[in-house]
Parts: C-alpha cells; structure tokens; sequence
C-alpha cells in the first residue's frame, strides 16, 4: 500500500508560486528520488512534507492519516525522519550526545532534570554512530565536524527512531565522488535494513539514477516526470528542463 | 553641531581601540564592552564636571516664539520639530543611495562575503559607528536645553533607544523614526490620561507591537548580525570541580561562627551574586534566551519576601518559599506569552517587564513603600541567616547543574542551536524553554529574598536596569560554557567591586577598565581563557 501520498501540494512565497500543484506517491520501503533544477522548488516539497513549512493547498497523506496540520515533532512520532539540505546537527553538543539526544526523545525520556543524561542510551548511540562510520568522532563536539561527517551524523539522527519514512534533502552536498556513491550505498543499505521508504534529492545525477526506484522531476514547481530511473533519462521533457535552465548536471 | 563631531571623533576612537577587536567574539561580549565604556565615561564625566546636573539654555536666536493659527509656539521646539526629519532625511539617503550606504548593508548582511569582495570593513566600520556616536551626541546636545546633563542619562537614554529601534524594526531607520514619534505622543498624551505611568506605556507598547509583529513595525526578519550567539561546546563540570565546590561550602559552614560580621556579609553577597548568575546562566547559557531585565525576578522575590514578613508576619524560611514561588510563577507566565520571540526581541521584553517592576514598585506606595522601600527584615541571628543562605545556594546551583547536564538540559541545549532540527527529532521547543525560563526565574527570585534579608530591606532598585546589568556582566564575565562559569564570575564581579569600591571613590572607572581589559584578555568569558591555559 501506498505509505506516503502528497495529494495537490501548492506553496507560494510572495507572489512566487514555488510549488504548484504537486502529487505524488510512495510506496513503503521504496527509495524515490526528487530531482529537477536549482529552484525548481524540491526543498520546499521536503518541508511541507516534514512539517517545516505548511501548505497553501493540498494534503499530505501518511500511512492512512492527513498529517497536513500537524507539527514536524508529531510527524517524527508518526515514523518520518529527516535530514536538511545543510546538515543540521546541535553543534555545541558532542557527536553522542547528538544521537543520544534523538534516542532520549524516541523514549520520552527528556522532561528528566535529575537523571544524568551520560548513564543513558550510551551503548545504542554508539552504536548507531557506528552504523554510519563515525564512532571514533563520538565525543567531539558536531561543530568540529568536516562536512561530510556532519551528513552522516545527520542520517544517524534521522534514523534515529526508525522511520518508516527518511526524507533526505541532498545528503551527499559537499562531498568527493567517491564519498558520494559510498554515503548513498549506506543510506540504501540502512534505509533498507530499518524498513524505511526514503525520498532523496541530489544534484549527482548518476548517484540519484543508480538508487533510486523511481525518480520524479520537479521543474519551475510542477512534476513534469514520474518514473524508473530509464524511463526518466530518456525523457526528452526532463532534458529540456534541465538544458532550458543551464543546469550544470545535465542528466 | 560642534558636540555631534566631536562624539562621532570619540566614537571613531573608541571603535579602533576597543570595538575592533571584538568583531570576532560573541555579540554579548561586545556589549559587555561598551558597558565597561559606560562606566568609565561615567565617571570620567563625574571627574570633568562634577556630580551636578549640568544645564545649557537655549540659544537666544531661538528664544523667541512663532505664533501658528493662534497658538504659540517655542521657535526652538519647531526648530527640532525640523531637524529630525532632516537628519532622518540624510541618513536614509546615505544608506539607500550612496555607495557607502550599500556597503554598510552588505556588511550586516555577511561580513565574511563583504570581506571576500574586498571592502575595507575596518574603516567602514569605524566609520559607521563613529556616524552613530555622533548622530547620538547631536541628540544629547539637542535635548540638553529642555533637560539637563546629569549622570543618570546614560542607562535611560540607552533602554530608550534600544526601545524604539526594536519597536521600529532593527535595521529599519524610518521604522526607529516611526516609532520615536509613536513614544513621544505616547508619553505627551499618556502624562495627561495616566500620570505616572508613562514608563510603563512604553514597555506595553513595545509588548503589544511585538506581539502582533514579532520583528518589529518595519522590520524583516533578523538580520545575522544580531542573531544571538551560539556558545561554543557546553562542558560537564568534572568530578573534581563539583567535590571542590562541596568541599568550599562545607568549609564554610563550619567557619561560619568564627568570621567576622563584615566577612559573613561580604561571603553572603558572593553567594547570592552566584546564585543570580547562575540563575541567568541557566537561561541565556543552555536555553538560549538572553534577559535584558534578570532583574525582573529577583525584585519580585525581594518583595515577595518582604510583604510576606510585613504583611503574613511569616517566618523567613516561608518567606524564602514565596520568593521562590511569586517569581517562578511569574516568570512561567511571562515566558509562555513571549515564547514566540528569540534573540534581542526576547530580551528587549524581558528588559520591559523588568522596567515595569520597577515602576510598580516606585509608584504603588501602599504596597511596597515606593522609593522609601520596606525597612527592617533583618534575620534574628546572623549567623543562622548565613548558614542558611548557604544552604539555599548550594541547593539552588546544585539544582541548576545537575539540570543542565539532566535529558532536560540536552533537550534543551539542541533546541537552542538549532531549532528546525530539534523539532524534527520530537523535540517541542516552546514547553522546554517556558520550563528553563521558570526555574531560572525561581532561583533569581531566590536570590532576592535572600537579597532583602541580607540588606534587611527592599528597595525599587532591587528590579533596576543597573542590577539587571549586573547579573550580565558577571555572566559574561564568566563564560557560559557550565554553571562554573557565572559562579566564578559573580565572586570575581563581587570581589571586585567591594575591592574598588573601598580603594577608590572612581570604582566605576576601574570596573569599566578591568572588564574591557578582561574582555580583550578573555574573549569568551574568564573560565574558557582557564581552561585553554590549562589545555
Ligand atoms: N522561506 C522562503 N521564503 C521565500 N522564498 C523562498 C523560501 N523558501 C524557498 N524560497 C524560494 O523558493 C524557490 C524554490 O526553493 P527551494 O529551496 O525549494 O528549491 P530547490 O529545488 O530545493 O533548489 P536547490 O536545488 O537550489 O536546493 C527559490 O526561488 C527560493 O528562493
Ligand atoms: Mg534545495
């Protein structure tokens, strides 16, 4: 069954209409890609879609309920995990307490004041740490982070309470190729063993093409492509959009 | 004229001597500095011309009146009635329509990009902030003959200020115009309906207009140069520091009968300094919210304190109960009507409401005795008092600091540094900060009821500007980094000013100078400079 579906999604910033009448859906445990130009309004779908920023129009539909009026907290509770265009983390926190942080929130744990916060969930922040490769940096603080770990910290926050739903914007910006392919294999890997769907942006479209189930394009607010990674390449609509907009990353 | 230069020359002087060196610290600690820059002007005036107001009369070119339609009027209030829009005038063209009006804006904007396209930013800055000493020196001058130079000015005249540019907008000049305008009808028309309440008016209205509109009347957004500072990595405090400090008060428990009057005096001042800082550590440190008016909450816990002993005849340890309850009551009620704003919004309102304490205070006589305060709290044995502001300390920075390093606390440190994060991991940031804001108003009303023992009285000032600023230097002092820091801040601010206040009749300029120099020497509080000296 459908696990996500964004039904009619409008959103306009003053007199700019950025997201124009936007549908789509997701199936549960798929990896969709979102792509299109610079502006083409993919961010702002990730944020009505987390809860950052509400819609003008439409519904977002989410395993059976209408989330459109709920609070981004109370989507993470529903099973929606998400990491930001630029990696968001608490950088005067270290690398633990980051995760640790996400963990006590899942437990509902935080309105503790006497407990001290290091004797908890310790052993399961490492261990996610590890999942993404950046336990040995557990007790710096995230703000001495290189960018690429910040992503990666960043997925092991959205992971943190195994979302039936990860919504990643861009979480390879900033880093090598070959940091690219490897992150983008960790994430499918993770995403598939916690069970969890995942729509993805990138401007690397060869990373997008090779992880992706499905892929939708998005140009000027509007989803003008909705298909397998092929089918979508060879789109000749798709190329003009991203010829037509002097894309650096033609497809 | 004359007086406008010559302060933008000073200002020019200032900024390279001091200012400049402090681009790259937080924006607190660059406050923290022209605080100190304050009180050395202070009393570097006192030196000049003594404590006596200073009047000038008007010029006698000006002297004369105009009749309009009947009705006359001053020549030299029309006179003013057309310099400002003219300054206004100019000021706008210079940002909107020069070349070095689009280059102030690029700096707000990014300081770092602006570098990157090459501007000199150290004369655009000196440049700048000499244009706004002597935009403000002008002002002084051209008010002085409907007033007088006097030696209060400074921290009035600042509030006010600080009060239309936050009602006008930050960054807005015709907002800060606008809104000057509104004040002044205000205060005309609010003398006639309200005497007495003019001070208050203000504050509502910038309450009301912040409320409706949170940046202000013409203001976008905040620009990044006032956002408020992210404190670099919080520390636990380790075990030794925290058995030092058992240690520190268990030693001074047993000595308590063997010091001197004037020792348990002195000791107990430190203990409440401590506990006020700590108390504003707690919410500007973790909580992220800076309070321009601390002062709000140990003022009421003074006063708390002291109606319950005058007028419930309540013994002292209820009397401290109320204190505790009265200010952390009131402060979760103000924290949960202003919760929508950050940043130096946030702060501006706390500054009013504290603004309105005081008010209250002066003026509802039948209460609180108005400027003559509540006399004779003294506790009936000293040296059980001291015990037991002791024991209230410890209690208090013991709460704060398990607090702090409590899931509460990192809750609270993640919705800080970033908010759109924090709520995407289940975090609801409002119901967290109204919490911290409490129990940081708890504990400073705390501090002033032990405050009100220890002076046995209470005085309006309890809730000034001045002891609100006195919590925030010990604060900045310190560090944010853990509850170490304001402690150690408060004693060292303390010490200091006891030290001074004995050697020197000009303790202000001293003070003023050593925090500048610490500053400078310390750019993130005397506790980082330790610990890197350590490391
Ligand atoms: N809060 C906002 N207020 C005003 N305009 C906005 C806001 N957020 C986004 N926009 C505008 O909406 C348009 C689309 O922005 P969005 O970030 O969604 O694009 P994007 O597809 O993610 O682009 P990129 O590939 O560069 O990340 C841009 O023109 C942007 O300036
Ligand atoms: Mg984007």
């Amino acid at each position: 069954m459908t696990l996500l579906v964004a039904d009619g999604l409008a959103k306009a910033f003053g007199g700019n209409q950025v997201v124009g009448d936007v549908s789509f859906g997701i199936g549960a445990g798929e990896i969709v890609a979102l792509i299109g130009p610079n502006g083409a309004g993919k961010s702002t779908c990730f944020n009505i879609l987390s809860g950052q920023v509400r819609p003008d129009r439409g519904r977002v539909v989410f395993a059976g309920t209408d989330i459109t009026a709920l609070s981004p907290s109370r989507r993470w509770r529903l099973g929606i995990g998400r990491g930001f265009q630029v990696a968001a983390t608490f950088g005067s926190l270290t690398v633990r307490d980051n995760v640790r942080v996400a963990l006590l929130s899942r437990d509902r744990l935080v309105w503790r004041f006497l407990r001290r916060a290091s004797a908890l969930l310790s052993d399961e922040a490492d261990a996610r740490l590890a999942e993404v490769g950046i336990l040995p940096l557990a007790s710096q603080p995230a703000s001495t982070l290189a960018y690429g770990d910040l992503k990666r910290l960043e997925l092991a926050l959205a992971l943190s309470n195994t979302p039936r739903l990860l919504l990643m914007d861009e979480p390879t910006a900033g880093m090598t190729p070959p940091d690219r392919r490897s992150t983008m294999a960790l994430l499918r890997h993770l995403a598939q063993a916690h069970g969890s769907a995942v729509l993805l942006t990138d401007h690397d479209m060869d990373v997008v093409f090779q992880i992706a189930d499905r892929v939708l394009v998005l140009d000027k607010g509007r989803l003008i492509a909705d298909g397998v990674p092929t089918e979508v390449r060879s789109d000749p609509q798709v190329r003009a959009a991203y010829l037509g907009n002097d894309d650096q990353h033609p497809v | 004229m004359l007086s406008g230069l010559l302060t933008a020359l000073i200002g020019m002087g200032l900024e390279r001597v001091v200012i400049r060196h402090l681009y790259r610290s937080a924006e607190l600690f660059q406050l923290l500095a022209t605080f100190g820059v304050m009180l050395i002007i202070q009393d570097l005036t006192l030196l000049a011309w003594g404590p006596a107001d200073l009047t000038v009369s008007r010029p006698p070119w000006l002297r004369s009146f105009i009749d309009i339609a009947g009705i006359r009027f001053p020549a030299y209030d029309l006179a003013l009635i057309a310099v400002s829009p003219a300054v206004l005038g100019l000021l706008l063209f210079l940002l909107m329509r020069t070349r070095f009006g689009v280059l102030v804006r690029a700096c707000t904007e990014n300081r770092d990009i602006a570098a990157a396209l090459g501007v000199n930013q150290r004369t655009l800055s000196t440049v700048t902030f000499g244009l706004g000493a002597g935009l403000a020196g002008l002002g002084g001058a051209l008010m002085l003959p409907d007033g007088s130079a006097n030696l209060q000015i400074d921290l009035t005249v600042i509030v006010e200020a600080f009060v239309v540019v936050v009602i006008g907008g930050l960054g807005s000049v015709t907002g800060a115009f606008l809104a000057s305008i509104l004040i002044g009808e205000l205060q005309t028309f609010g003398i006639i309906l309200i005497p007495k309440a003019t001070l208050v008016m203000m504050f509502l209205l910038m309450a009301v207009v912040l409320a409706v509109r949170p940046s202000g009347l013409l203001g976008t957004g905040q620009p990044q140069a006032v956002r408020q500072q992210r404190s670099q990595a919080a520390h636990p405090l380790p075990a030794r520091v925290i058995h030092a400090g058992w240690t520190l008060i268990a030693a001074m428990a047993a000595a308590a009968p063997w010091l001197s009057p004037r020792w348990q005096s002195l000791a107990t001042e430190m203990m409440i300094a401590a506990n006020f800082a700590a108390s504003l550590f707690l919410a500007m440190g973790p909580g992220g919210m800076i309070s321009f008016g601390h002062a709000a909450w140990f003022g009421l816990g003074a006063y708390a304190a002291a109606l319950s002993v005058t007028m419930l005849s309540a013994p002292l340890p209820v009397a401290l109960v109320a204190s505790v309850g009265i200010a952390g009551l009131t402060a979760a009620g103000f924290a949960t009507a202003v919760i929508r704003l950050s940043g130096v919004y946030l702060a501006m309102l706390t500054l009013a409401f504290a603004q309105i304490v005081w008010a209250v205070a002066t003026q509802w006589t039948w209460l609180s005795g108005g400027d003559d305060g509540i006399l004779g709290l003294w506790p009936a044995n000293p040296t059980v008092f001291f015990l037991l502001a002791l024991g209230c300390t410890a209690a208090c920075l013991w709460l704060i600091n398990r607090t702090v390093n409590a899931p509460f606390g990192l809750a609270l440190i993640a919705v800080r540094d970033d908010e759109a994060r924090a709520r995407s991991i289940g975090l609801s940031p409002e119901p967290l900060r109204i919490a911290a804001f409490s129990l940081s108003g708890a504990t400073a009303g705390l501090a002033g009821g032990l405050f009100a023992f220890r002076t046995g009285s209470v005085f309006p000032s309890y809730a000034s500007v001045a002891q609100s600023v006195d919590g925030l230097l010990m604060v900045l002092l310190g560090g944010l980094r853990s509850v170490a820091d304001p402690i150690v801040g408060a004693i060292a601010y303390t010490g200091l000013h006891d030290l001074l206040l004995q050697m020197t009749s000009y303790w202000r300029l001293a003070l003023g100078l050593l925090i500048i120099v610490t500053v400078r020497l310390f750019p993130d509080g005397l506790m980082a400079g330790w610990r890197r000296s350590l490391s």
